[in-house]
């Protein structure tokens, strides 16, 4: 993306303009400022020194725009291109545009994705606006370099909408639409979009020029024709449309200062005084409300139900017998373990991957060493009876967490009081008070919850969770996330004045909280509640069409299927297909092997749920951690690094042909795919299709059609099939990356290991990679490839997949619809950039650092 | 007879030294025809040319003294006497220069302002005091000249092309503003400039004796 230096005489001058210009151009534009001179920059002047660094941090390679004040800035600006690389000096610009005007409009086209020449031309076309609107004094000549729309003669697509926003076609409205047809024109060479006012007769003009489609005059009332070239021309016009229509109401940016000087026309809906035009809420209404952090969207207005756990009494007492003490201690510890584990399989079986992960990150606190090494000399120095001297031990822990400088590392003290608590009660032999509020709709509100309060939390009943204290990071907000409560965090102490069963309002988009809620605001959160459902089910909708970016490309969205119930969860939450079905479900927990016929009609059942999608059928993966009765594998010292997969399974070449005849069987009435998995040499693959062929000859051999369409994949999960990838792919035909394993096997990292969580995490940039190199050559192979870990639902991470090339994913049945969203809130020129980028980071944690920087907050 | 950089780090102080002493002029002459921080800026640049001098050869020397002057200065001075101090630090080369390598540098140093600023002579700024002056110096230089003969009659010059702008209409820079109005003052920018070469004088004849 291109990035802005802005260079003044006046220090307060730039810092005044930068948040104006955020405002308009988002946060992913890198903007530099080199202003006034002296220390600290409290002159007047400027400074080619600083001048020249701000170039270097303004620019990621795509160049660098610098704007530029009166006078001697010009020189500035001039001496410091001497001091810059060559080669960034060829892609600096200094342009001869209007300080502020030329700043805002290259600012709208950077964000948009516009190249270097695209800001320099958007920058010196600032002025042509307010000529227009002043002609008086000056002669009301266009600048030259004014992008006036050329007609390429035919176009591909064409629409017209009328303008229902009260500002029209105006300062951010403007942006966004100046951004979206960006974005179009970005993604696909040589494709243009301009846009006319009918109604006035302005145009046709640029849609990719900020300058020049505000200056088309296109306020409420009028009707616009936007016209498109290129593949997706239809695609682009009709989104333009549809932005234009909605009169950029989905717009969830902060409000900002009115950015131009025209009074405001009254809204169609009846603006009530007082009321800003984009809040549901009157100021006044806003001043009675409590404001805390947004958790997870959504409202309610409900009974307050309030929980105080209570703390167990800790005894004062002391132990005579120091052996017995740390003897029970231990015992209890151990039992505590044993519940967590049990806790997170039922976690792991429910398909709550989030909890469960977080529940095992508390397990490792519970056996981490040295906090009970400091318990123990509690016990046996200061002779403290178990429960002071867990206590003792455990606040030390938290006392460390707690002042740690690390936002992350300071939030880990809310799972050591967490698992401290739990261990607790089981040590003076009082249960834990689960939490339990009226069956009836509530609001839960408490000081703070414990991440382990929330996967008990009554989902029917809990309308919203609102918290005096916490923060959006912690585990917690997580888990709220992840179950789809409504959430707002740290409202404040006064929040803990309100008794049970006292009327609350929540506003979980905003983050507001009203006690005793008058009408006025009972009706507004009602409507906020009501419209927030409908978005919702909106999205529930749109997760049964295609995911295609912003740029126009399809991504297809499988689902990890483990059973017949994930197939039919799959298909109700719009998965094109299967990308993972996992087969052991049909062979684990029996005495036998299941006959061809029964894995015939298990299968089956799977395809029809998601019909008409294709099923990814994955041969047994079994090793010797999960061994099968009737498979008897020996009992390794290291099962990851053992028979597992491909290899166990060649090594029972009848239970795999009986497979292999079951899919095939399968594969004459569904489009099914078969895959490999843990392959590290193309031998296996070769003996696997000897194996295939020698199953369809026993199909034919029995009558039945053996020529079924079946195309053979494998599990990128070895770093020796990621290195190999482009000899793979000349016998296969397709990829899938398991990302979990490709990171185990690459970092030498065992994923369950409690220290090595950093390296077992997939964005760690050799297994970035890796997944790059097996891109590029089923590319070269014109094989698809996809990635089935759960990456594949990150967040951080589905954008660096698409930068890599992947254009394929699959993800648990439920993270569906959200990484399908996602995938249409991105960019492909962006993803690729971001993807480059991220290659030369650090470590995983420096990657996601980096993608949090660049992508837009709503998207990270 | 050659100059060594400890010539060219008395060059920088006596010119500091003259700048300060001359301060209220340059604040007054730039009042006059533009925003009177001529006179402030030059001594803040200056101040810290002075303290960024060590031991260095005569390129390092200059090379410290206009990243000093170009960052500390503000205004357009900054800029065009860095550049000045770059270019004709680039051009010097080896621990000693004589009376030819001298005249070099200077006309590196002018086509360096002249890039930047792009002001040819008559246009009533900093270049009209330096042309004759680093014309005298290559007159010296080819006719075999000795250094304080021929320093003098650059600052000579200088100061006769200095003099010569109180007529001139200003057309680039700030006092390009006040168009006709600018005629009758005298330049700030060449005024600096004449210190500039008078400088060199007063440098030779401490580093004389």
């Amino acid at each position: 993306m291109v990035g802005l230096v802005l260079v003044s005489h006046s220090r307060p001058l730039a810092d005044a303009l930068l948040p104006f210009l955020r405002d308009m151009s988002g946060e992913a534009v890198r903007i530099e400022i080199a202003a006034g001179t002296g220390d600290p920059d409290a002159e007047y002047g400027t400074d080619a020194t600083a001048i020249a660094s701000a170039i270097e941090v303004a620019d990621d390679g795509d160049g660098v725009v610098v704007l530029l004040d009166v006078g001697s800035a010009v020189l500035s600006a001039d001496t410091a291109l001497e001091f810059i690389d060559p080669d960034l000096r060829e892609r600096t610009r200094l342009v001869d545009a209007p300080f502020v005007e030329g700043a805002i409009s290259a600012g709208v086209t950077a964000s948009g994705g516009g190249s270097l020449d695209q800001v320099v031309r958007d920058a010196r076309a600032a002025l042509d606006q307010k000529r227009q609107a002043l002609p008086g004094d000056m002669p009301a000549s266009p600048s030259e370099t004014s992008a006036t729309a050329t007609d390429p003669g035919v176009w591909d697509a064409t629409t017209t909408v009328e303008v229902v926003n009260d500002h029209g076609l105006h300062a951010r409205p403007a942006a966004r639409f100046v951004r979206l047809a960006l974005e179009y024109t970005g993604a696909s060479d040589g494709a243009t979009v301009q846009v006319r006012d009918l109604t006035n007769g302005n145009g046709p003009v640029d849609a990719t020029s900020q300058s020049t489609v505000t200056t088309l005059g296109a306020v409420r009332g009028h009707r616009l024709q936007i016209d498109a070239t290129g593949d997706n021309a239809s695609n682009i016009v009709e989104r333009l449309a549809s932005l234009v229509a909605s009169g950029f109401e989905d717009e969830d940016e902060p409000p900002s200062v009115s950015t131009d000087g025209t009074s405001p026309i009254p809204s169609a809906t009846g603006a009530v005084p007082g009321q800003r035009a984009d809040s549901p809420y009157t100021d006044t209404q806003m001043e009675r409300a409590l404001r805390g952090i947004a958790v997870q969207p959504g409202a309610a207005v409900a009974p307050a139900y309030v929980h105080q756990p209570a703390m167990p009494e800790i005894p004062d007492e002391t132990t005579d017998d120091p052996e017995a003490t740390w003897d029970r201690l231990s015992t209890v510890l151990d039992h505590v373990q044993g519940q967590m584990d049990n806790q997170r399989s039922r976690l792991i079986d429910t398909g709550h991957t989030d909890a469960a992960d977080i529940l095992g990150a508390q397990q490792l606190l519970l056996a981490d060493p040295a906090l009970r090494d400091r318990v123990r000399s509690s016990v046996f120095e200061d002779r403290h009876a178990a429960p002071g001297a867990w206590m003792n031990g455990v606040e030390a822990v938290i006392e460390a967490y707690a002042s740690a400088d690390d936002a992350y590392l300071s939030q880990r003290a809310d799972d050591v009081r967490d698992v401290a608590v739990r261990v607790l009660h089981v040590l003076v032999d009082v249960p834990q008070e689960p939490i339990r509020g009226p069956e009836t709709p509530h609001i839960l509100i408490s000081r703070r919850f414990r991440p382990s309060d929330i996967p008990e939390l009554d989902g029917e009943n809990v309308q919203a969770v609102v918290c005096a204290e916490g923060n959006a990071t912690s585990h917690s907000a997580i888990l709220l996330r992840g179950r789809g409560i409504a959430a707002v965090f740290d409202a404040g102490p006064d929040l803990l004045t309100v008794n049970n069963g006292d009327d609350i309002a929540v506003d979980a988009l905003q983050g507001l909280v009203w006690m005793d809620p008058e009408d006025d605001v009972r009706d507004a959160v009602e409507t906020v509640r009501r419209e927030h459902a409908e978005a919702g089910r909106r999205a529930r909708a749109a997760a049964h069409d295609p995911a295609t970016t912003a740029s126009g490309t399809e991504i297809s969205v499988g689902a990890n299927v483990s059973g017949p119930d994930d197939a039919k969860e799959a298909s109700e939450n719009g998965a094109d297909g299967v990308g993972l079905l996992r087969t052991e479900f049909l062979f684990r927990d029996r005495t036998d092997a299941p006959d061809e016929d029964e894995q015939v009609s298990l299968l089956d059942r799977i395809c029809t749920a998601v019909s008409p999608g294709t099923v990814t059928v994955r041969t047994l993966d079994v090793g010797g951690d999960k061994p099968l009765r009737y498979l008897p594998l020996p009992e390794e010292a290291n099962p990851a690094l053992g028979l597992r997969g491909i290899r166990a399974l060649l090594r029972e070449p009848e239970l795999l042909r009986r497979q292999l005849r079951a899919v095939l069987r399968v594969a004459d009435r569904h489009p099914v795919r078969l895959m490999v998995p843990m392959v590290a040499t193309l031998e296996e693959i070769q003996k696997t299709r000897t194996l295939l062929d020698e199953a369809r000859d026993q199909i034919r051999q029995s009558g039945g059609n053996g020529d079924a369409p079946l195309p053979l994949g494998t599990m990128i999960e070895t770093p020796a099939a990621a290195l190999t990838a482009h000899v793979l792919a000349e016998e296969l035909d397709f990829f899938s990356i398991g990302t979990n394993d490709l990171t185990q096997y690459t970092m030498a990292a065992d994923r369950e290991h409690g220290d090595l969580a950093a390296l077992t995490d997939a964005l760690q940039p050799a297994v970035l990679r890796l997944i790059r190199d097996t891109a590029a050559a089923a590319r070269e192979a014109s094989i698809p490839v996809s990635v089935c870990g759960e990456m594949a639902a990150d967040r951080l991470a589905v954008p660096i997949l698409l930068g890599l090339g992947i254009r394929s994913l699959s993800v648990l049945p439920n993270r569906v619809p959200s990484v399908k969203a996602l995938v249409r809130s991105l960019n492909d020129t962006e993803c690729a950039d971001l993807a480059d980028e991220v290659l030369g980071a650090s470590s995983a944690a420096d990657v996601r650092r980096r993608v949090r920087d660049i992508l837009p907050k709503e998207t990270a | 007879m050659s100059r060594d950089a400890e010539f060219v780090r008395q060059w920088i102080h006596a010119f500091a030294d003259r700048i300060e002493e001359n301060k209220a002029l340059l604040t007054r002459l730039d009042s006059a025809i533009g925003d009177g921080d001529h006179g402030q800026n030059m001594v803040r640049g200056l101040r810290a040319a002075r303290q960024s001098i060590e031991d260095d050869d005569i390129a390092g020397t200059l090379r410290k003294v206009a990243m000093s002057v170009i960052s500390k200065t503000g205004g357009a001075s900054g800029p065009l006497y860095g550049t000045f101090f770059l270019d004709a630090g680039r051009n010097a080369s080896g621990e000693t220069i004589d009376l030819s390598d001298w005249a070099s540098m200077m006309r590196a140093g002018l086509e360096g302002v002249q890039r930047r600023g792009k002001a040819e002579a008559g246009e009533k700024t900093m270049v009209d005091a330096l042309i004759p002056a680093i014309e005298a110096l290559e007159d010296a230089a080819s006719n075999d000249g000795n250094w304080p003969e021929a320093l003098q009659d650059a600052a000579s010059a200088a100061e006769e092309g200095m003099e010569a702008t109180t007529p001139m209409v200003a057309t680039k820079g700030r006092a390009s503003y006040l168009g006709e109005r600018s005629a009758g003052h005298q330049d700030p920018g060449a005024t600096s400039t004449y210190h500039l070469f008078a400088a060199a004088v007063d440098a030779n004849d401490a580093w004389q004796s």
